[in-house]
């Protein structure tokens, strides 16, 4: 979009790091690319110069403590959290902001609208909507958002409640559903708005154990689809099997970034050592 | 204005008396139309109405006959004759009387006729033309048994008075000047209503009651009352009741002058006055029985006759409060919404226009702004938004109904907005992060996701807010809107009898207050839909009685 175009919104601005860079070269390969990226809540530096690239059809994980920054970064990429320094663009377009005379100003809510609709997101708690049921929380925003007819909006639905395993619960409403298969509606939601890059908050971490399993069961067909992912857990298993890059994130920084054969036998960096020592 | 009792006092202004002359034949004045024998103002002439100002709960000056609608009394007959001259019908604007003569610069009116003292302060405002004399009585318990016999006698006593009145004027002058004197001052009890003022008495709540000389001697008059009452004095301080018009009206001071002057020659003034019993003897002799203050009693058939005789004017008042309660309160839900989504807003400016709109109408009393609207709004713009009628349109949807209603939905709009605002935040701010990272954009976000689960928390307050509007709405009886309250004064304007239309309207709120309960059990129970797994139904007489806890605060996993 062009610079001039919504100049009167102004609400945040940040200077960029060093000269207004372009897009990398290599953009064009990349679907998620961080640079620099600086967060506070207040006065915590929760994001500490994050600087991280996801290329198309991978499936990268993020590990790391509790309170490193990983949610916090992956809810920066679809612009639920403002960033006060650096740049993320995501397909190669600035996320959340626009560049006005070298500096990054927060572009208007319902433009970033229209960025996430290429941007899935699957939450930790769910969020489905409680008052409607399986079938119309996928419908809602490929009907409303991207305007396809409800006929054909529930055939897809029902197609993707059935690749989920809940072809038969299309009718039921969320409270009537486990969390296991709540999660699933909730990634059928996702995938019903056909995006580019999914992200997912800790997926598993709200469910009773035996419900892990069918969850990430979805989340591994999905990864050998080819579905570009960032994909924030504790699932160490997972981890292992699934991703093709392992991030360890710790005090908003990143610490480490290797395979995961690489990560979990070779780990170089001593507080990667420690992390890994205390879960295994 | 309403001076009381003693004497009958009601002298005439314009020499009644020396026109011994020519007697009328008819008793009453007529509304029909016949030909003008006398020249009206050309404004009149061509309305072909002239519309007076009267507050109809003073009889026997003006109040309403036992159906309710038909006013009457001395000064209705005054103002048909008049419009008889004039070849035009007269109507009849039921107006407070404190507010009476800024009704008639508000162009409600062309005139005021209603028992109106000229006195100097209100010349400063209006014109007059004088029709009666009229001194100030006090009505007493049968015996006096507190001696009551001069305004003196009044020194450490209790009377009842209407507000705005040259009584109330006179009674504050007697009690400083007993006061200053080293005597106790009178305990003055002053009402809106002159019927009001008059009940106390009945009721024993005071020792005695002020008003016209002329309205004492109508009320010791009435069979009703027959042994209950007396006239304590003689009339005190005769003072001219006259007919106000605006200033600037052209031509009607004059023409009211020669209509009063032909109605004294032709004796129709003497007939009025005999009529209503104003200008006969007002002492009556002591009966016997009935002990002072007595208790008036339950009359049932009045009762019953009110509350369910079917007929045009209950049905309107009926619907008059149904429909503006519905009208303000979905006036008052848009205007809450906006000022609920205004107050989110990112625009400073917006943001701030929310809050003081809250702020403003919440911090201020509803009945001052129905005045404020109704009375204020005319004489800030110099024109009349709120005339008695639009069009073709029916009455009872007129100025004085518009008024009320967008007051009443404008202060409400403030209550709804924090109600909805509690709603919205009541939503957890993961459903808003969903719908957003769905791509929805903030208008959808709010509209399909947020404001639908807020509902929940929103409805059972806004059940309570629409129970309290259908009865907030009786305060539109001061501009003169005829729905349950004033169909009830008008009443008891005529008849005297408080209680009864009162108990009635009673009933009929309970009536719509409890047809509510169950629309609102209604919608609860299908908000409900998906939120819980199993919600119980709390029954009607649990939610009536506001027993137990609300369908939003008991919802299912979150």
């Amino acid at each position: 979009m062009t610079a001039d175009r919504h100049q009167a919104d102004v609400t945040v601005t940040h200077d960029l790091p060093g000269a207004a860079a372009g897009a990398p070269a290599d953009t064009a390969d990349l679907m998620v690319d961080a640079q620099h990226v600086d967060k506070w809540y207040g006065k915590v530096h929760v994001l500490q110069d994050v600087t991280l690239a996801v290329k198309r059809r991978e499936v990268v994980v993020i590990l790391g403590p509790s309170g490193s920054g990983k949610t916090t970064f992956i809810r920066c990429v679809n612009h639920l959290e403002k960033i006060q320094g650096g740049r993320i663009l995501v397909n190669g377009r600035l996320i959340g902001y626009r560049e006005v005379k070298g500096k990054l100003v927060e572009d208007k809510e319902s433009s970033i609208a229209v960025q996430r609709k290429e941007i899935g997101m699957v939450f930790q708690r769910f969020n489905l909507f409680p008052h409607k049921t399986a079938l119309e929380n996928i419908i809602e925003a490929p009907t409303q958002v991207r305007g396809i007819a409800r006929d054909e909006a529930t055939a897809i639905g029902e197609a993707l409640l059935a690749r989920v395993g809940l072809a038969q619960k299309k009718d039921a409403y969320p409270a009537q559903l486990s969390g296991g298969q709540q999660q699933r509606v909730a990634i059928a939601r996702a995938l019903a708005m056909k995006p580019a890059l999914l992200l997912f908050d800790e997926p598993t971490s709200a469910l009773d154990p035996e419900m892990i399993g069918e969850v990430l069961e979805v989340m591994k067909e999905l990864a050998h689809e080819g579905m570009t992912m960032i994909v924030v857990t504790h699932e160490m298993g997972f981890a292992r099997e699934v991703a093709d890059r392992v991030v360890m994130m710790d005090e908003g920084r990143v610490v480490e970034e290797a395979t995961p054969e690489q990560f979990f036998t070779n780990p170089t960096e001593d507080r990667t050592k420690a992390f890994l020592a205390k879960i295994l | 204005m309403r001076p009381s009792a003693l004497v009958l006092a009601a002298a005439l202004a314009l020499a009644l008396s020396a026109g011994g002359c020519a007697p009328a034949p008819s008793a009453a004045p007529t509304t029909a139309r016949v030909a003008a024998t006398l020249a009206a103002p050309d404004r009149i002439k061509t309305a072909g109405k002239l519309v007076f100002c009267t507050d109809v709960s003073f009889a026997p000056e003006e109040f309403y006959a036992a159906d309710g609608t038909t006013a009457q009394g001395s000064d209705i007959d005054i103002a048909a004759r008049i419009a008889t001259y004039w070849g035009v019908t007269a109507e009849v604007d039921n107006t407070p009387f404190d507010v009476i003569i800024l009704a008639l610069q508000a162009r409600k009116c062309d005139l005021v006729i209603s028992g109106l003292n000229d006195t100097a302060k209100r010349r400063e405002m209006v014109d007059f033309v004088d029709y009666l004399k009229i001194g100030q009585g006090l009505l007493v318990p049968i015996g006096n048994p507190k001696a009551i016999h001069t305004l003196d006698d009044l020194s450490g006593k209790s009377v009842a008075v209407q507000l705005g009145s040259t009584n109330l004027d006179a009674l504050t002058a007697k009690s400083a000047e007993l006061k200053a004197a080293g005597r106790a001052p009178i305990d003055i009890k002053g009402y809106q209503k002159d019927t009001d003022a008059f009940s106390q008495l009945g009721l024993g709540r005071v020792d005695a009651y002020s008003t016209d000389s002329s309205v004492v001697a109508y009320y010791t008059s009435l069979p009703d009352n027959a042994g209950k009452f007396e006239v304590g004095g003689t009339p005190i301080d005769p003072q001219p009741i006259g007919i106000a018009m605006r200033k600037d009206d052209a031509g009607m001071k004059a023409a009211i002058g020669t209509a009063i002057d032909t109605m004294v020659a032709d004796g129709s003034m003497a007939a009025i006055v005999d009529r209503w019993g104003i200008g006969e003897g007002v002492v009556q002799p002591p009966g016997p029985g009935v002990a002072a203050g007595a208790r008036m009693g339950f009359d049932s058939r009045e009762f019953l006759d009110f509350t369910f005789t079917w007929r045009e004017v209950l049905v309107g008042a009926l619907v008059t409060t149904l429909l503006m309660a519905v009208l303000a309160q979905v006036l008052g839900i848009l205007l809450g919404l906006l000022a609920a989504l205004g107050s989110r807003s990112r625009n400073l400016v917006v943001k701030r226009a929310a809050g003081l709109y809250v702020w403003v109408f919440r911090g201020t009393p509803v009945l001052v702004q129905i005045a404020l609207l109704y009375y204020g709004i005319p004489s800030l713009l110099g024109l009349d938004p709120f005339p008695k009628q639009y069009g073709s349109l029916p009455e009872l949807i007129g100025g004085a109904f518009l008024a009320a209603t967008l007051a009443l939905g404008i202060n409400e709009g403030a209550y709804m907005s924090e109600i909805i605002r509690a709603g919205i935040l009541s939503v957890d701010p993961g459903q808003a992060e969903a719908a957003k990272s769905l791509g929805m954009t903030p208008g959808k976000t709010m509209s399909r996701i947020v404001l639908p689960q807020a509902l929940r928390v929103i409805v059972p307050p806004l059940g309570n807010e629409f129970n309290n509007m259908l009865k907030t709405t009786s305060l539109a009886s001061v501009v003169g809107v005829t729905e349950l309250l004033l169909l009830a004064q008008n009443r008891y304007g005529g008849t005297f009898k408080p209680f009864e239309p009162l108990i009635g309207i009673c009933v009929y709120y309970l009536l719509l207050t409890t047809l509510w309960g169950f629309v609102q059990g209604r919608i609860e129970k299908r908000l409900g839909t998906g939120l819980t797994r199993n919600e119980p139904d709390r029954g009607l007489v649990a939610r009536l009685a506001g027993i137990g806890r609300h369908a939003g605060q008991n919802g299912g996993i979150r």
